[in-house]
């Protein structure tokens, strides 16, 4: 039983694993964060896993950063090193 | 602290309880296969045990229901109690496989039901068949009792995804730049 609750075509592409990286946390610090099991964080950033909305905007909201920047249908385009991600203050 | 009040603790305290066990590692898919495999085998030598010759019937069945009982308690332990914790102490994720594996166990178990239900139908409904013998039917409720109790942590067993190689890594730097699309 496959955790990918979406079909091929409505694939979720993610960035939390590099917001995660970027903030310094650590799976399990990030799982208790957001209030899931740590293994359910990396079926998150391997993107097998799309989360609920619930989960979505909790990690919008520890990133400070809106939830389409998390989330997106589309691929992310790679980002150049000049576009700082904003840290929370 | 009202009667109201204090139920409620307790539950939150027995949910704190069920989430800190939930919370570690899910064993690997093969030792998953060997525990819920090893379940059904000693499930099977259990109900095969009535079958058996008389003085061995006994002893055969009590090594079944002890393997059976042994092998179980190590596959809840392997799943981290994902079939049998009560469903709020689980993430959205984990809610949700265990309520799939619930479905496909309750599927197996029917499915059993109706082979067993089927095949003492024709066998003590066939003609000058003297009825169901009592071994038989022995056999068939150890089967039901072990498979019954035990579907739903085998199913989950069976079908939990296996962690990726790096879940347990706690180096916060992880696979960011792989996974950001």
């Amino acid at each position: 039983m496959s955790p990918r609750s979406a079909r091929e075509d409505e694939q979720v592409h993610t960035r939390v694993a590099m917001f995660r990286a970027e903030r310094g946390l650590t799976r399990q610090q990030l799982a208790d964060a957001v209030g899931v099991h740590y293994q359910t964080v990396g079926y998150i950033e391997r993107g097998e896993y799309a989360p609920s909305l619930a989960v979505a905007l909790r990690l919008a909201r520890l990133f400070d950063v809106p939830v389409e920047a998390i989330f997106a249908l589309d691929p992310f385009p790679p980002l150049r090193g000049d576009q700082l991600i904003r840290r929370p203050s | 602290m009202t009667p109201q009040a204090t139920g409620r603790d307790k539950r939150e305290q027995m949910l704190d309880r069920v989430r800190t066990m939930t919370r570690g590692p899910i064993a690997s898919r093969g030792r998953r296969q060997v525990y819920a495999l090893g379940y059904l085998a000693a499930v099977g030598l259990a109900a095969v045990g009535p079958l058996a010759p008389r003085p061995a019937a006994a002893l055969v069945t009590a090594a079944g229901v002890g393997l059976a009982t042994a092998l179980l308690v190590l596959l809840r332990r392997a799943i981290r109690w994902v079939a049998d914790a009560p469903s709020e102490a689980l993430d959205e994720l984990f809610r949700r496989i265990q309520g799939e594996c619930y479905t496909a166990a309750y599927q197996l178990v029917g499915a059993l039901v109706v082979v067993c239900a089927a095949a003492l139908l024709l066998v003590g409904g066939a003609p000058g068949s003297g009825g169901v013998p009592p071994q038989a039917a022995q056999a068939v409720a150890w089967l039901l009792l072990g498979v019954a109790l035990g579907a739903p942590s085998v199913v989950t067993a069976l079908t939990l995804p296996d962690a990726g190689p790096d879940d347990a890594d706690d180096d916060a730097a992880g696979d960011g730049a792989a996974a950001a699309g």
